[in-house]
């Protein structure tokens, strides 16, 4: 019983070792991959790309100059309180080497809000679904417990002299700590180049139109009625209905007379001209008229309709 | 095999050099893991899966077609208009929510160049034609019906609601030339889960 269950440990043991080992020479290679090629992992917190891109996606970003950018690429860039966002271009507009950026989520039927004004972006080259959740697990508080139980049971394996075997050639123990060395540098990398896992929101918009809204401005009727009318001598009098609170304004021969609330205008002695009156109204401003009545012209004979 | 590739394939095999190589998971993870890259006081963030619903509504309508509070046919210099709209958010995640106002001249007048807009979270007083809004006008209001109407997003929590009171003011100012001038207004709410 008890030889069994050391066997199980045993093969425990290999295991993790082994797969641990694969797991850690990839992360070594796809570290040193990122620093080499400027890569940036994203994390998907949100799902407003779905369907092309769903929460808990790891995505791996590239980072290009902004005057590489075109609608249609998926790109990270930071919001103003400093989180990412991580939508699709709807268009570039370039300013210097600047681009101001018109996003928008692909599950979204808004662009954003805002635009966004950058020198560089990180563009998603590809993304791996649902793996953005493991790493999320791993350094939540019981994913980080079981990390430290994990290094520990690494060092104790690390620095246990090995009493199974025949003492080996001392360049074998020498080369498994130059390479415990050059594990511990590859993972140094990331603290020493921006080079982290980063959350990005993928922040859905959700637009509510609200129409049926209308505005007219008001039109100052002209003058109804409006007759002229050959009085003594060569005075003609003009006249129309009077509307309440509407003020009028007569315009004989093009110049203005003094406004009226009267429905009524005599010319004084003149012996040709054209009458013809506006209604107007002050609203506190601008003066607001009407267009103009029909137009009148006298000789001192007769006043007739132009 | 030749010696070489023995003694390569023995010192892989050891024990001690894979739990080497697998210090490569710790150290990733332990130098990446943290979710803090642009807030460097947090230690350990953990992260938050959104799987959330974002539904903004305006009184309790995804689209709104006929909105006619504010309508108003003979409009002359001095007279305003306002309505309130009740903003929603019926989803369940927090959200952030900006308005924006676009008008439609129907004719070459530009009766919405000149027309005032206000935004206020008060209630609507006084009697058609001189409508106001009660209140002071909301940070980051704009001033025009054809244009940001609140360019500072305004935070909703799920479930919540807020009403805004909106007024539209032809000036005193307004020039004789506006007369019958007419113009659509349509303002348009956007959400947005993004809080910052």
């Amino acid at each position: 019983m008890n030889l069994r269950l050391q066997r199980v440990v045993g093969w425990a043991r290999q295991a993790v070792l082994t797969g641990g080992a694969v797991l850690g020479a990839a992360c070594v290679l796809m570290t040193i991959g990122a620093a080499l090629f400027g890569l940036r992992p994203l994390v998907f917190l949100s799902g407003s790309m779905s369907p092309t891109i769903e929460t808990g996606a790891l995505g791996i970003a590239h980072e290009v100059p902004a005057s590489s950018l075109e609608p249609g690429d998926v790109v990270s860039v930071p919001t103003e309180s400093g989180e990412r966002v991580t939508h699709r271009i709807v268009s570039v507009a370039m300013d210097g080497d600047e681009a101001e950026l018109e996003l928008r989520g692909d599950a979204n039927a808004a662009p954003d809000a805002h635009t966004y004004r950058v020198t560089h972006a990180d563009r998603v080259v590809f993304d791996v679904p649902l793996v953005g959740y493991a790493i999320g697990w791993m350094v939540g508080p019981a994913g980080l417990f079981l990390l430290g139980l994990y290094a520990a049971f690494l060092l104790s394996v690390l620095l246990k002299r090995a009493p199974d075997r025949a003492p080996g050639p001392p360049a074998s123990q020498l080369s498994a700590t130059a390479l415990t060395l050059a594990v511990l540098a590859a993972g140094a990398l990331p603290v020493l180049l921006p080079l982290r896992v980063s959350p990005t929101l993928a922040a859905f918009t959700d637009p509510v139109p609200v129409s049926g809204t209308s505005f007219t401005a008001a039109t100052l009727s002209a003058p109804t009625n409006v007759a002229c009318v050959k009085g003594n001598g060569q005075r003609v009098t003009l006249t129309w209905s009077v509307v309440s609170g509407v003020t009028y304004r007569v315009y004989d021969d093009g110049v203005p007379a003094a406004p009226t609330s009267a429905g009524t205008y005599s010319t004084t002695n003149k012996e040709t001209g054209e009458l013809w009156v506006v209604a107007t109204t002050s609203f506190s401003g601008p003066e607001w008229v009407s267009t103009d009545s029909t137009h009148f012209r006298y000789n001192g004979k007769a006043c007739t309709a132009v | 095999m030749s010696s070489k590739q023995v003694r390569l394939g023995r010192f892989l095999a050891s024990a001690r050099t894979r739990a080497a190589l697998s210090l490569g998971v710790v150290l990733a993870v332990g130098s990446t893991g943290t979710f803090a890259y642009w807030t460097d006081d947090v230690t350990v963030s953990g992260t938050t899966f959104t799987a959330g619903t974002l539904d903004l509504q305006v009184n309790n309508l995804n689209t709104v077609t006929a909105y006619t509070a504010l309508n108003l046919t003979t409009m002359v210099p001095g007279n305003s208009m306002a309505g309130t709209l009740v903003i929603k958010n019926n989803g369940n995640v927090p959200l952030k929510y900006t308005a924006a106002a676009a008008a439609n001249n129907t004719d070459t007048k530009n009766l919405a160049g000149s027309l005032a807009a206000r935004v206020t979270s008060g209630a609507v007083t006084g009697s058609s034609p001189t409508l106001t809004c009660t209140g002071t006008a909301i940070t980051g209001s704009g001033s025009t019906v054809n244009g940001s109407l609140i360019s500072t997003g305004r935070q909703l929590a799920p479930g919540a609601t807020e009403t805004i009171c909106v007024e539209v003011t032809l000036p005193a100012n307004a020039p004789s030339s506006l007369q019958g001038a007419k113009t659509d207004v349509t303002f348009t709410f956007t959400g947005t889960s993004d809080l910052s």
